[in-house]
């Protein structure tokens, strides 16, 4: 598969799991309390394993977008790296455990790195943000891969990050350091 | 599973019961499905992929410009003849930049990068209403071509946008862009009359400011 063949496969993926994400926050927001328990009692079994395989294959596409395509990675691509690759690493250790207590370091790096994916985002699409310029050394405003007209790496990064903190809401607040104490 | 703690009662951890097996394979399933679909329409909608740009065979004849200076410090450029760059116009005709006998602006842009997307539409309106000092010709290098990043092809992006001034698509490589001493976009190289380097600037310039520059030009 070609560079845009790859990106537009993760594009997919990625438009899927934001899919997935809206219909459970929307069934989580609209259905009042009883659809709430449903849905986790349905669905938290496979959170962390699902959140897993979301960080996983970020982690893969990343890996291939630099080591296979050879496309530098920019200091924020480095950024999303240092939340994304250990969610991938934990989760899937919490996943062959059946850890749910994960959880809270989960929404911590997920919930930086999303934010830092939100940022490059913007940097990309509103020019003279940090720039005025695109150099050829990689800057983080430079679009190195778009596919489906509006898919760039951070927002994969974005889609992946937002997917994982949706999959770590299906499951119970785990009690508190101090209340084991 | 429970966690004990100091004397504390047993207390429930929160890892959730396991799923029912037909429905973990149900969720298998989807996944690999998902997976599925997703890889052979990626194939399906890529497969086609494949213009004529960047142009494949590109010469550059002449001295190679040094490389832009650090802002502020003496541009070596300046007064030293124009490279020819010759390969293909992104309409497929044969197209040259070099000197021509006459002052010229060129501009460098590169069809991924937003602040040339930017720079464009902007001197594209100034110049609905504006014009170059006389006997100024705009020429345009379309470099940093890679059907990976967005607003692939420069072509359909630059015809959209109205722009009318010709252009040469660089080779896969840059060499175009590497020939002009050039390493960030927009950029823009100005040219006397007699091939020699006026000036060269990079980053997002106001129309004005290519006039202004252009003005000067001999």
């Amino acid at each position: 598969m070609t560079l845009v063949a790859v990106a537009t496969f993760l594009g997919l993926l990625a438009i899927a799991a934001v899919l997935v994400d809206l219909v459970a926050l929307a069934w989580a927001g609209l259905g009042g309390s009883a659809a709430r328990r449903a849905l986790r009692t349905t669905l938290a079994p496979y959170a962390v394993p699902a959140a897993a395989l979301v960080a996983v294959t970020a982690m893969a596409g990343s890996l291939y977008f630099s080591d296979v395509a050879h496309l530098e990675p920019c200091t924020l691509c480095w950024y999303q790296r240092i939340a994304m690759y250990p969610l991938a690493l934990l989760l899937v250790v919490a996943a062959i455990r059946r850890d749910a207590g994960i959880r809270r370091y989960v929404l911590a790096l997920a919930g930086i790195g999303a934010v830092i994916s939100a940022y490059h985002v913007a940097v990309q699409r509103l020019p003279g943000l940090p720039t005025t310029s695109c150099s050829l050394t990689s800057p983080c405003s430079a679009i190195q891969v778009q596919v489906l007209g509006f898919i760039s790496i951070p927002v994969l990064a974005l889609a992946a990050f937002v997917t994982i903190v949706v999959l770590m809401g299906l499951l119970d607040a785990g009690p508190a350091l101090e209340e084991l104490t | 599973m429970t966690t004990r703690s100091r004397g504390m009662p047993r207390r429930s951890t929160p890892t959730p019961s396991r799923g029912t097996p037909s429905r973990t394979w149900l969720v298998i399933g989807g996944v690999v499905a998902l997976v599925v679909v997703a890889a052979i329409v990626a194939v399906l909608l890529t497969g086609s992929a494949g213009a004529a740009e960047p142009s494949t065979s590109l010469t550059v004849s002449g001295t190679v410009l040094p490389a832009m200076p650090a802002k502020g410090a003496n541009d070596d450029a300046v007064g030293m003849q124009l490279p020819t760059l010759s390969g293909t116009g992104i309409d497929g005709q044969p197209l040259s930049i070099g000197p021509t006998g006459s002052p010229q602006v060129i501009a460098i842009v590169a069809h991924w990068c937003p602040h040339c997307q930017a720079e464009v539409p902007r001197l594209v309106t100034w110049l609905r209403d504006n014009s170059l000092p006389d006997g100024v010709s705009l020429t345009t290098l379309s470099t940093s071509i890679d059907a990976a990043r967005g607003n692939f092809p420069p072509s359909a992006w630059l015809d959209r946008e109205g722009w009318t001034a010709p252009v040469l698509s660089d080779d896969a490589a840059s060499d175009g862009l590497a020939a002009l001493g050039v390493s960030s976009f927009p950029g823009f190289v100005f040219v006397n009359s007699d091939g020699t380097v006026a000036a060269r600037a990079t980053g997002e310039l106001e129309p004005d400011q290519v006039a202004t520059i252009a003005g000067t030009l001999t």
